[in-house]
């Protein structure tokens, strides 16, 4: 059999008419967001912090899910996957969609240039010398100083050792918000105006992958046998994951863990792409199941595709909590306060005096978003069954905002907050997203009908 | 039977021969010898939708105890011979439960305690590092992890095994010619003497009519 021959001419394309239903509920859902969150900027006393932090979770929400679907598209193509055929193109479109959150970029940019939301964007050269916080930093004291018996300045601050310490060490714990010297000695990477530049990078280097992902697989379905597009297709598969690598770790960098500039974690891009993938893969399975009900694509889309995409979500079920798992194990074992304050304000240490209230998101994160969605999605049953998967993967969706949330919102203060602001941001800016998605995704037929696997996807069947 | 059969040729897939054209089959098949008594029954079939459909119709005729020997996996093989889903995975999570309760308790009586009652060899040896409680579950979690997945890998090999009746030695099997070609570029399906709907005669004119390129017995000793 050539490969001509594999093409199904039998398969006509696809068009999505929203239903009405889904444009207006969006729509209201919309409004409904913006008028939480001007009614939780009216009654809250921190409502601007609260809104630029709200909205960075959001933005990052949105973020994540255009690029797990971008590492979808892209991990298909270099695997030269048959069975996902039928069901990448809601992939596509939703990796198209970062052009939406290209635009949703622009107030954080817009922030940071303001000198707010990253301590490190702030103006003025008011550098708070360490020191007249009663903090010095380990560098000034020499090995030899210690060795004569001078006390390593970090016990006085973070240390397991501070004794006594408890009412005035919540000042302390914060001190990555004030421009010190530590934080001026990364200005190089961290300044505004690299910030801003580096954004536009991404962005840019982003466009050019979903846009040629796009543009061939479009091309593909006007094309005649389309293998020339699939060919090429695969070839740049595995450059496009290498730069897509690269540019969701920075990102993840600037965007996320740069709140605390103090704090690094080398695993971190690691552990925002696991919650991109588990997000997107949980969206897209969703939207599948919900698609499968009654539009066209029932006749293509069989449960063995929605089982199958079920099995990926729930190996990247386990992948986030492996990573999340191994980014605290490193640095609870360490134990630098440099980094283990960032666990700290996030709620990870029982310690007398450490302990906050954030701790209880962090464990509603530990069986919220790994145990019980890692043995609840384990069952084959579980992923045949419309219901479970419909449940689990919008259990699956909200943990995973709360999974942002629980990155960016504890800089507020330590104790756990949540309310109409960062709800309202959420919902605001996903509907947008969604409503730009749906735009998209009548522009193109919702099966690659060019695409030479099709057949093959479409005959898919269960191996046991 | 001839007109029968003319029938179920013409529903079978192109490609099979007419049975009229089939070498009948040798009656000295059921010249079974006193020592000896059926074990199986094998057609043979050239290619996958062939063989599919000849699973179809013995699944649909109620047999029980059959297979089918391919050179490569079918996919849909499963839903084609209605086999229900294999209980492994139960298996897999059992031995993985087993393996983290045996790591966890391994870890905290290696670590966390220190009873007399017991051989040197055997104590526990608490050991204080970089200050950590000494028995505290962050640490513990890798051990914990590897028990499980090496309780539940092995759990799973062992289960494949035992389900597939493997270590076998000797099977009566072995000796047919045709079954060797399953390894090779044939697709053999077998029904045993001990399925209950099995009868010899009954059975072969069955299999006859799934217009096989071959049909062959397999005797075993009595």
């Amino acid at each position: 059999m050539t490969r001509s021959q594999l093409k199904n001419e039998s398969v006509d394309a696809v068009w999505f008419r929203p239903p009405k239903t889904l444009t207006t509920s969006v729509l209201v859902a919309g409004i409904i967001g913006l008028l939480l969150v001007v009614l939780g900027y009216w009654t809250s006393n921190e409502g601007w912090r609260r809104l630029q932090l709200g909205y960075l979770v959001a933005f990052a929400y949105v973020l994540s899910l255009s690029l797990g679907s971008l590492f979808f598209v892209l991990i298909q193509h270099l695997m030269r996957a048959g069975w996902s055929v039928a069901i990448r193109r809601p992939a596509e479109i939703f990796g198209f969609n970062i052009i939406c959150v290209a635009v949703l970029a622009i107030p954080i940019g817009w922030f940071v240039w303001q000198g707010e939301l990253y301590p490190w964007a702030k103006y003025g050269d008011q550098v708070e010398s360490a020191s007249e916080h009663g903090v010095s930093f380990a560098r000034h004291v020499s090995i030899d100083e210690l060795a004569k018996g001078s006390k390593h300045p970090s016990d006085t601050v973070h240390g397991s050792g501070a004794k006594g310490h408890e009412a005035g060490h919540g000042h302390d714990l914060y001190i990555h918000q004030k421009v010190d010297e530590l934080t001026q000695s990364k200005a190089n990477w961290l300044n505004r105006p690299g910030f801003l530049l580096r954004m536009v990078l991404y962005f840019a280097i982003w466009f050019g992958l979903v846009g040629f992902y796009w543009r061939q697989s479009q091309a593909q379905d006007r094309s005649v046998q389309g293998i020339a597009q699939t060919l090429s297709m695969e070839r740049w598969a595995g450059p496009a994951l290498i730069v897509f690598a690269v540019t969701l770790t920075l990102a993840s960098f600037d965007w996320l863990m740069s709140l605390d500039p103090h704090w690094y974690s080398t695993i971190f891009g690691v552990y925002f792409f696991a919650g991109c993938t588990v997000g997107a893969l949980a969206l897209n399975l969703l939207v599948l199941q919900w698609m499968g009900k009654d539009s066209p694509l029932t006749k293509n889309v069989s449960i063995e595709h929605r089982r199958d995409l079920g099995r990926l979500l729930f190996a990247f079920v386990f992948f986030w909590g492996y990573i999340a798992f191994s980014q605290y194990l490193l640095l609870w074992y360490a134990n630098v306060p440099e980094t283990t304050r960032w666990f700290v304000i996030r709620g990870a240490s029982t310690a007398t005096g450490y302990a906050n209230s954030w701790g209880w998101l962090l464990v509603a994160l530990l069986f919220g978003n790994f145990i019980l969605p890692f043995l609840g999605l384990m069952s084959r049953h579980v992923k045949s069954s419309p219901r479970a998967v419909r449940f689990w993967t919008l259990w699956l969706l909200v943990m995973h905002y709360l999974d942002l949330y629980w990155l960016v919102m504890p800089e507020l203060g330590p104790s756990f907050t949540i309310g109409p602001i960062e709800i309202g941001c959420w919902i605001t800016v996903f509907s947008i997203w969604l409503m730009s998605a749906v735009g998209l995704a009548t522009q193109i037929s919702l099966i690659p009908i060019g695409d030479p696997r099709l057949d093959e996807s479409l005959r898919l069947v269960d191996a046991y | 039977m001839s007109n029968e059969s003319n029938e179920l040729t013409n529903q079978t897939t192109t490609g099979v021969p007419e049975l009229a054209s089939l070498p009948a089959v040798p009656t000295s098949l059921f010249a079974i010898p006193d020592d000896q008594k059926p074990l199986a029954l094998l057609a043979d079939f050239g290619t996958v939708i062939e063989v599919m459909s000849a699973a179809e119709k013995l699944r649909d005729a109620d047999f029980s105890v059959w297979d089918v020997h391919a050179p490569l996996p079918i996919h849909g093989i499963n839903h084609s011979m209605g086999l229900r889903p294999t209980i492994l995975p139960w298996i897999t999570l059992g031995h993985g439960l087993v393996g983290c309760a045996f790591g966890l308790i391994l870890v905290w009586w290696m670590n966390a305690t220190s009873v007399s009652f017991v051989p040197t060899e055997l104590q526990g040896y608490p050991f204080l590092v970089s200050g950590k409680p000494i028995f505290s579950l962050p640490a513990n979690v890798p051990v914990i992890f590897e028990t499980t997945i090496l309780f539940a890998a092995i759990g799973t090999l062992l289960g494949l095994l035992g389900l597939n009746k493997q270590p076998m030695l000797f099977n009566p099997l072995n000796k047919s010619q045709l079954l060797r070609r399953a390894t090779m570029d044939r697709f053999v399906v077998v029904v045993y003497a001990e399925d209950p709907k099995f009868q010899l005669e009954d059975c072969m004119a069955f299999l006859q009519k799934l217009a096989p390129d071959q049909i062959e017995l397999v005797l075993e000793p009595r």
